[in-house]
């Protein structure tokens, strides 16, 4: 096995593991709405995986998107029951939370308003408003995935109010605890590094 | 003096992109159109001549969609909070977000960066259309289509806006040069 090939492995594993704990941190937090109410259509007040995916994507690129895919799917056959037996239009759903971010990233990346591929240069502004729009794009997209469903009884102003809200707070709160926690911690066990 | 004849080209600028749309191409109140000029003309004349040309756009919008609209399709006040006021001050909410977030220089030196306005024409379209969307949600009982009116205004303010402005770029390079 190439070293290449290992980092690439190594990269979507913890992508994984990364996107994989949020949401599993997400259920405890709050009102689960995927696995006890049955209501898909109204996501979480806390969405924690959106900000994680956004955190994967800006640290390691687009390459572990494998990792987050896949993190979306067995998140959402394990812990949200196969999104209440809506087994496909779930899983369209997760593809669709999963390419959000980058579609927001290479809109912004082709436009030129702001340019993630240096991590050290990106202005805090920029992430912020990342999180933003990132959050509408992956809530309109689930509501076109989801209205394809027609068993589901969606209130569309709700479902987006909904979505955008969770997505935005949760994208918010991973991204300030990997800068006011994590980043702190890790630099208090490696000080000669620099994180 | 200068506001009152930078309003003035607004307002002929929007009015004129609504009478082409008008007279080319059909509007239905709940599915809009695919080629939505207005809201490229009210970016030009924001990013032209400032946020001072609100009044100018307002007063346009509100003159088509009250007597060519026929009152905004019978809807009276919903279609005039969301064509009117929303089409009028979506521009100026996408501007301001670009300016606090620190994503946009829309001029370099004297010519217009083309790349950064693509980008304000695109959550121009996207803030436009999600709230007209709540607005008309609520107010039009029978909204059948939801997916698609999001979809076909997103669509129509983004190719509105990015055609309006090409063309007035193009336009005035031509009319610059001779």
């Amino acid at each position: 096995m190439t070293e290449k090939l290992q980092n690439y492995l190594i990269e979507n594993f913890i992508a994984f593991m990364i996107v994989f704990s949020m949401a599993y941190v997400m259920t405890w937090v709050g009102t689960g709405t995927f696995e006890d109410g049955g209501e898909i259509v109204l996501s979480h007040y806390l969405y924690l995986p959106l900000g994680a995916k956004i955190l994967m994507y800006l640290l390691f690129g687009y390459r572990v998107f494998p990792g987050v895919i896949a993190a979306c799917l067995v998140g959402g056959v394990v812990l949200m029951n196969s999104w209440n037996g809506h087994f496909f239009i779930g899983m369209l759903s997760a593809c669709a939370g999963a390419i959000a971010p980058i579609v927001a990233m290479c809109i912004m990346k082709q436009t030129r308003v702001s340019n993630f591929s240096n991590l050290a240069r990106v202005d805090f502004r920029h992430v912020l408003f990342l999180i933003v729009f990132t959050s509408v794009i992956s809530a309109l997209l689930k509501f076109f995935v989801y209205t394809q469903d027609l068993t589901l009884n969606i209130n569309a102003v709700t479902f987006i109010t909904h979505y955008i809200t969770g997505d935005v707070l949760g994208g918010l709160v991973v991204i300030y605890l990997t800068l006011h926690v994590i980043v702190p911690i890790l630099k208090g066990f490696f000080p000669q590094k620099s994180i | 003096m200068l506001i009152v004849k930078h309003n003035i080209v607004a307002f002929v600028l929007v009015l004129i992109s609504l009478l082409i749309i008008e007279r080319t191409t059909h509007i239905e109140i709940s599915i809009g159109n695919l080629l939505y000029l207005p809201v490229g003309a009210a970016i030009f004349s924001y990013l032209l001549f400032g946020f001072g040309v609100l009044p100018g756009i307002a007063i346009a919008n509100t003159l088509i969609g009250y007597f060519i609209w026929d009152n905004w399709f019978g809807i009276g006040l919903t279609g005039f909070y969301a064509h009117a006021m929303v089409g009028s001050l979506a521009p100026i909410a996408a501007i301001l977000m670009m300016r606090y977030f620190k994503l946009a220089e829309f001029y370099n030196g004297t010519k217009i960066n083309f790349r950064h306005v693509i980008f304000l024409v695109i959550l121009t379209a996207m803030i436009n259309a999600l709230v007209k969307f709540f607005i008309f949600m609520g107010a039009i009982p029978e909204f059948h289509a939801p997916a698609q009116f999001i979809l076909i205004h997103f669509v129509s303010n983004t190719l509105g806006g990015l055609v309006f402005i090409y063309g007035a770029s193009q336009l005035s390079d031509f009319l610059a040069k001779r």
